[in-house]
């Protein structure tokens, strides 16, 4: 292909996905108060606190065996320990569980108590309501797995950070993206007008942009850095785990959501949720021989504990996962918006 | 629109009754054809659309024909009912206020084509970005490269051989730090095959696990057009890999088949001795990673891009055919040899140096092969054989005769018969007349006696006819034609020069038994120059060389040619290499020839010496016979014997009896490129006159001050010392313009019978495969220490009240708190 058509497709690419993107976020911020109500409606919930609960015993106790691997005597040891905590079949028998406990009200429980035709009569769009309902729930997703982070150093080997007084450009920026990060934090927490609200979010994208691309520099190019936190192992394999999480979680509470969607009852929907992720889930626990048959291929291609045992526990990402999580998610929303828009016309 | 209208219109979008009962019964029909053609495809059993339809043809009530109808009569309901729904669709999709509905249906149909599409295509067309710090789960671009421009069009073929049998290979018991490499680098192979099977079609990567089910079929589908690969697999001993020219088409005909084979061993390497003290001493698995990128994937690449290259040749120089790779006395063959070394792929020639055994006296120069010196010994063989065939079967003719006289006939006058006998055999009867009596018992007698000369005949007749195949086998013409170079020189370079390393071994003095003469080893003239020329030729050498020293009272042939070192060694010496006039004696030694002084009877009971000494630096041994003063590098090839035996521990453990020492001296006082010595006896010392009397006791004693050995290698001291070297030679000038300058590799150990046997010891075949390989130059197949990998352990131990810390904090602490954040929450809703 010619230089300048590949330059002209991607930028054409670029401009179709910036459009997008800014339609997008226009959109999500109409419906932040939804988001609001249903990123709120979980912290009053008992049931996210079980879910969190469940959770964190589960990754605790799989952190304790992967704790002792590392420090253990003798030939025993594990080489990647995201691996020996995510590639575990007891951790993905309680995952199986979560998506569908976080998703099955969203839509089910407007739909029993009557209040879905209260919120279609909102000024939004049918999309605008799944995609607020969908963030906040993919917002719970990623809090649940925060306090994980608090097995990193001692996953990682890290040893007391070194700081030091290195002001470039580089540093200056990656500061000056998190400081604006911080402002636009602080501002959203006060009832303000929504000019407000414009200035705290942008503040808090181009923060985050000047954060990553100053960071990303920073640590690349100038010799001495802010701080360094030495590790003893590689950080990639913790880095792109905490990727396919997400990726991985996305899927399944899209799937969830669009259950949600057509169902009535709650249970009924978590159920019929575990049912269908069983089937992503469960193949994994067959393990087949890696002989890289057509047989293994087709397995490990739907088989999300597989994706996190051969590539995502261990530093790689392979396209293939990242394309179905991502397909699927995007699938599933678009099912999710056609179902609410089919009560107009059923 | 008018009320009326509106019922109207609503009436038309709901369905007729007859339509609705219809639609049902379509339906009802549809689903029992599905079940139908379930059931139906349970009892056909079809491998192909074919036996579907053929199924209609069997034989009337049995259940393929029962299975056809039903498939059949199912499918057509099935059929029915999908048009029935095709036309409902239609009508559905045809009224007004359905188009939004079908509108949808189209849409999310076209949705769910498009994520079945791009996750098909990404099916075909994965990327992985490998982001680890070390690029683990990437191939060097380098020999990506290479591997990609291999024939597109051939397949060759790579198998992953798992006898579950690696490191512990070496060793009868293997323990948890076996078991636990073992693990690791089947882990690690697969992660190589993985890699591997991405390169493209041209490499077919198949696992073959002894334990999974249905191995055999397997292994016979994977090797049904390569016979020498699962001859190969058949024969390994331990996990290995496997890579063959043969895919899975059928080659062409004549086309040849080639078989590389490596073990895991040379991917990665156990340090079990590391492993015991890593971490503190607490302990960890150590794994040596080989090739230059320490993960073994250089080692594999090469096996695959080598893989049509002609396999080395190891020329044995031995001087009966008894002590030949083929030879089979147990105590004097190099079988095992031939086998290790066949096995790791090389190919193994026999010369015998000396003919002439049979003929008395001392044997003369020859320089015969294998198959040379074999039909000499059959010709010698089948001589003796046809005499005693033809003297067995007059003597049965003479017996028969007899039997046949003796036996009673049908009718005879019996009087006259035995008096006929009696006259005839006077001679044997002594004057006696023969009886009826005695007729029969020596009838019965010669009888039995015909028995066996009949059973001897056989015997000798069939062991003449072996000795005729095995002779008609050879290519005698060939053979023939060999035989009438008469110039030794010519015939031994001729000989040699398909060779590409030479192995001499001089088998003197065996742990056990007499010994064999030293100087029926002395090679003449013409058959050192041949030996020279090869050197020459820039070809490695390596010897094992016995000791010379003979017993004082050892009776001497007439023309025995003189004792000590021949030209070959001297040949030796020009290189720098000097193989020591005494025996290497140890406190066991010692121990035994008392014992057997005290207990005659005794003799024969094995002696356990102790193992060489594979650790220890030599230069921190020290001596006179140290190359040179200053500190060398190690030498590669005992770095490479050091990590084997830091993988075995122990069990890593060679004991050779009666060494002589070895050491080197650089020509010309030259810096060696790395410390010459190879092999380091235990403590011993070094004895002229190794042979016990009943005068002299074999103990060690100090030298007397005036000893004239004193200050040189020769002293006589205790300790340890070199019973091997290897070295890289300059050729001296004085061997003329050929070779001068030249650096040619050269090992020698002072003992010829480090290799005799029909079996190695596993420890000897690494010694003898790590230095052939070395000698020929390959280098990278030498184990290597400078890639260790290990598991990664935290600087706590499990007793630190920081470990408990963080199991308590994080099994208990972040739960209990989010509990507490919990409940603090319900306590909030309830407030009012």
């Amino acid at each position: 292909m010619e230089p300048w058509l590949t330059v002209a497709l991607l930028a054409v690419v670029a401009v179709v996905a910036a459009v997008l993107a800014a339609v997008l976020a226009a959109g999500m911020f109409q419906a932040r108060s939804l988001i609001r109500r249903e990123l709120a409606a979980y912290f009053v919930s008992p049931i996210a606190y079980v879910v969190l609960v469940v959770f964190l015993v589960v990754t605790g106790h799989l952190f304790a065996q992967t704790f002792n691997l590392l420090t253990t005597t003798g030939p025993k040891g594990t080489e990647w320990p995201m691996q020996t905590m995510f590639a575990d079949e007891r951790f993905w028998l309680v995952f199986l569980f979560i998506p569908p406990l976080l998703t099955m009200r969203l839509f089910a429980e407007e739909r029993s108590s009557g209040t879905l035709e209260m919120l279609m009569t909102a000024p939004l769009r049918d999309w605008q309501v799944v995609l607020g309902k969908y963030l906040a729930c993919l917002a719970f997703y990623v809090l649940l797995w925060l306090p994980t982070l608090v097995y990193l150093p001692a996953l990682q080997g890290a040893k007391t950070p070194i700081v030091a007084a290195a002001w470039t450009p580089w540093s200056i920026t990656m500061l000056g993206g998190l400081g604006a990060i911080v402002v636009g934090l602080l501002l959203l927490v006060p009832r303000l007008g929504t000019s407000w609200r414009v200035v705290s979010l942008a503040l808090i994208v181009l923060g985050g942009a000047a954060a990553a691309v100053g960071g990303a520099l920073h640590y690349t190019l100038d010799e001495t850095h802010l701080i360094e936190i030495p590790v003893l192992l590689d950080p990639a394999p913790a880095l792109t785990t905490y990727l396919g999480m997400f990726l991985a979680g996305a899927m399944f509470l899209a799937l969830g959501l669009l259950i949600s969607s057509r169902v009535r009852d709650q249970m009924v929907a978590a159920l019929i949720a575990l049912a269908l992720s069983l089937v992503l889930i469960v193949a994994g626990f067959w393990r087949p021989e890696q002989d890289g048959g057509r047989l293994y291929q087709l397995v490990y291609f739907f088989s999300v504990p597989l994706h996190f045992d051969r590539a995502f526990s261990r530093g790689v990402i392979d396209t293939r996962p990242v394309i179905l999580y991502a397909s699927t998610t995007l699938f599933c929303l678009f099912l999710t918006v056609r179902s609410l828009e089919s009560r107009r016309w059923q | 629109m008018k009320p009326a209208d509106r019922a109207s219109a609503s009436d038309l979008r709901k369905p007729s009754l007859l339509w609705s009962r219809l639609h049902f019964v379509l339906r009802f029909l549809g689903l029992t054809g599905a079940l139908a053609c379930f059931a139906g495809l349970v009892l056909v059993e079809p491998r192909a659309w074919q036996d579907c339809l053929d199924a209609l043809s069997a034989p009337p009530g049995t259940p393929v024909h029962v299975g056809g109808c039903l498939l059949a009569g199912g499918a057509a309901a099935v059929l029915l009912a999908l048009l029935a729904e095709v036309v409902a669709v239609l009508r559905v999709a045809a009224g007004r206020r359905s188009a939004f509905g079908f509108n949808a249906v189209v849409q999310v149909a076209l949705a769910a084509v498009l994520l079945a599409g791009v996750n098909w295509w990404s099916f075909g067309h994965s990327l992985r970005l490998d982001t680890t710090r070390e690029g683990l789960f990437t191939l060097p671009a380098e020999l990506r490269r290479q591997l990609g421009s291999l024939d597109r069009d051939s397949e060759t073929t790579v198998v992953v051989y798992q006898r579950h049998k690696t490191f512990g290979a070496l060793t009868d018991k293997p323990d948890r730090f076996d078991y636990a490499a073992e693990r690791k680098v089947v882990e690690k192979v697969k992660d190589l095959v993985a890699l591997l099977r991405e390169v493209g079609p041209q490499l077919h990567v198949e696992v073959l696990d002894v334990e999974e089910e249905g191995y055999d079929d397997k292994l016979h589908e994977l090797t049904a057009h390569a016979p020498e690969l699962r001859k190969a697999i058949e024969g390994a001993a331990e996990n290995s890999i496997f890579i063959s020219n043969r895919g899975r088409k059928a080659p062409a005909k004549d086309s040849p088949e080639y078989v590389q084979q490596m073990s895991f061993n040379e991917l990665y390497q156990l340090d079990k001795v590391q492993s015991q003290q890593d971490n503190g001493g607490r302990g960890n698995l150590v794994l040596l990673g080989q090739g230059a990128d320490g993960r073994g994937v250089g080692p594999f690449v090469r096996r695959i891009l080598n893989l049509e290259q002609r396999k080395p040749r190891v020329g044995v120089l031995v001087i009966h055919q008894l002590l030949t790779t083929r030879g089979e006395e147990a105590s004097l063959t190099l079988a095992g040899l031939r086998k290790a070394l066949t096995l790791h792929g090389f190919e193994v020639k026999d010369v015998v140096l000396k003919k002439g055994w049979d003929r008395g006296g001392f044997p003369e120069a020859a320089a015969d092969t294998f198959e040379e010196s074999r039909l000499e010994e059959l010709e010698g063989e089948l001589a003796d054989l046809e005499d005693s065939v033809k003297e067995l079967q007059t003597e049965r003719k003479a017996v028969a005769a007899e039997v046949a006289d003796l036996a009673p006939r049908p009718g005879e006058d019996q009087v006259k018969q035995l008096e006929e006998l009696s006259k005839k055999y006077r001679a044997q009867l002594g004057g006696r007349k023969l009886t009826e009596n005695l007729r029969a018992q020596v009838l019965a007698l010669r009888q039995r006696e015909l028995k066996l000369v009949d059973e001897e005949l056989a015997a000798r007749t069939k062991e003449r006819d072996a000795k005729r195949h095995e002779r008609d086998r050879l290519d005698v013409d060939r053979i023939s034609e060999a035989r009438r170079m008469t110039d030794v020189q010519s015939k031994l370079a001729y000989a040699l020069a398909d060779c590409d390393l030479l192995f001499v071994p001089r088998l003197t003095r065996m742990s056990e038994g007499d010994p064999i003469l030293p100087r029926l080893y002395r090679l003449d003239r013409p058959q050192v120059d041949a030996i020279r020329d090869f050197l020459e030729a820039g070809k490695p050498l390596f010897a094992c060389f016995g000791p010379i020293n003979e017993a004082p009272n050892r009776r001497m042939p007439p023309g025995a040619p003189p004792a000590g070192p021949d030209a070959l060694e001297n040949l030796l010496g020009d290189l720098g290499i000097r193989m020591g006039r005494q025996t290497l004696l140890t406190a066991a030694d010692s121990k035994a020839f008392s014992e057997r002084r005290l207990n005659p009877l005794l003799g024969g009971t094995a002696v356990e010496v102790p193992p060489l000494d594979f650790s220890s630096d030599p230069e921190a041994i020290g001596g006179s016979w140290r190359a040179t003063q200053v500190h060398l590098p190690p030498s590669p090839l005992r770095e490479g014997l050091r990590v084997t035996a830091r993988s075995v521990g122990k069990a890593f453990d060679v004991r050779l009896r009666f060494p002589r020492p070895v050491w080197y001296e650089s020509p010309g006082g030259k810096r060696p490129a790395f410390d010459p010595v190879l092999l380091l006896s235990p403590v011993s010392w070094n004895e002229e006159q190794p042979f016990p009397s009943e005068q002299r006791r074999l103990r060690y004693t100090p030298p007397a001050p005036d000893d004239p050995n004193n200050g040189t290698p020769n002293a006589r001291r205790r300790g340890q010392f070199p019973v091997g070297v290897a070295v890289e030679a300059t050729l001296p000038a004085s061997w003329g313009k050929a070779g001068a300058g030249k650096t040619v590799r050269v090992a020698a150990v002072g003992q010829g019978g480090l290799f005799v046997g029909g079996e190695l010891p596993p420890p000897r075949e690494r010694l003898l495969l790590q230095t052939v390989n070395w000698l020929l130059g390959r280098d990278d197949y030498l184990p290597r220490a400078d890639e260790p990998w290990r598991y990664p352990r935290l600087a706590l131990a499990p007793e630190d009240s920081e470990h408990r810390l963080w199991l308590w904090g994080t099994r208990l602490g972040l739960p209990v708190l989010f509990a507490y954040l919990g409940f603090v929450v319900l306590l909030f809703r309830r407030l009012r």
